[in-house]
């Protein structure tokens, strides 16, 4: 079945290259377009930061940016005869590392609207 | 006049490789497989290399010619449009003589995608019939003439010993794609894993390479699709 999972694997890479494309043009039209001209001031990105909409289009772009990131690292590392035999571990290793950076962005992220401790 | 820079390297005897210049008199339409036999039969009868047929059919004197793989007996010089010209050997491919390389991997890498027709189907009375437009899909394909040039030009087969490679994954295409034989779901097998078809980056340098003017990346996504 492994080749299920390398299929499935280089499908979602070019999937979430896709997805991040048309999310980070929504983010940057959001935080950058919308209010135009306007000074930027800290009450007002407490507020942008309190909508959940902008909230999860951000997580969204996290999770995928990571994701896509960190397959790419994998992908290059099994390009290699002297990585490749390490492969569950490198996968495993870029999982821990990948989960931790979404935990603290996704604290930081939603910090105006819940207030999460680690 | 025209100076050839030939790599030479003999494991038994020398311990780096080294190149060896000579002079050889180039006449009009001459190749560099020509250029080779007056070498080794006026100026040195102890260079090393491959061939056979000379018309670009048996793939055997691929090398590395002004920095391209190229087949020797295909290339002129005066198309390299240089007076000098540099040969070595495929590149990522274990030397045993000065242009000879070890190809074993390469084929051993051919063998593994079961490059031949499989057909479960009782056997017709006359044969296994094949249209024009069946037959135009592997046109492309069939041409390989299994000289490794893609092969060797290939960064994901020089750096991990295990990836098909695309001579190996175009042959796999070309049975896959014919409209004779039943083992698709086998050939998928043999293509999908983490050391076929997913490895190509698509970088195209086989492509590049090739004497046949096969587009091995062609086939490599096709099979990704289907994989």
């Amino acid at each position: 079945m492994k080749y299920n999972i390398t299929k499935l694997l280089w499908l979602l890479q070019r999937i979430s290259a896709v997805l991040i494309f048309f999310l980070l043009n929504m983010h940057i039209k959001r935080v950058h377009y919308v209010e135009l001209g306007q000074p930027i001031l800290y009450a007002g990105v407490a507020l942008r930061l309190k909508d959940v909409m902008t909230l999860a289009l951000d997580s969204s772009i996290l999770f995928l940016g990571l994701f896509h990131g960190l397959n790419g690292v994998r992908m290059v590392a099994l390009d290699y005869d002297f990585l490749k035999k390490h492969d569950r571990l490198i996968s495993w290793l870029l999982i821990i590392v990948g989960a931790a950076f979404f935990v603290l962005g996704v604290k930081g992220l939603w910090a105006f609207l819940i207030d999460i401790r680690l | 006049m025209v100076t050839f820079k030939i790599a030479r390297f003999d494991p038994d005897k020398d311990k780096e490789p080294r190149f060896q210049t000579y002079e050889v008199p180039a006449e009009k339409e001459m190749s560099v497989l020509e250029a080779l036999f007056y070498i080794v039969e006026n100026l040195d009868g102890s260079l090393a290399f491959r061939y056979s047929c000379r018309g670009a059919v048996c793939g055997s004197c691929a090398m590395r010619i002004n920095g391209q793989n190229r087949l020797a007996c295909q290339t002129l010089i005066k198309k390299l449009g240089s007076d000098t010209i540099t040969i070595s050997p495929l590149p990522h491919l274990a030397v045993q003589k000065d242009l000879i390389v070890d190809m074993a991997g390469f084929f051993d890498k051919y063998e593994k995608i079961k490059p031949y027709l499989i057909n479960n189907d009782p056997i017709p009375d006359k044969e296994f019939k094949q249209s024009i437009k069946e037959r135009a899909k592997i046109d492309e394909m069939i041409n390989c003439i299994l000289c490794g040039n893609c092969y060797s030009a290939c960064t994901m087969a020089a750096t991990n010993s295990d990836y098909l490679g695309p001579a190996a994954l175009t042959k796999a295409y070309r049975f896959y794609a014919d409209s004779r034989d039943t083992a698709n779901e086998e050939r998928k097998k043999l293509v999908g894993g983490e050391d076929g078809v997913y490895r190509c980056h698509t970088l195209f340098n086989c492509a590049e390479v090739c004497p046949k003017n096969i587009v091995p990346t062609y086939s490599i996504q096709k099979l990704k699709g289907a994989a």
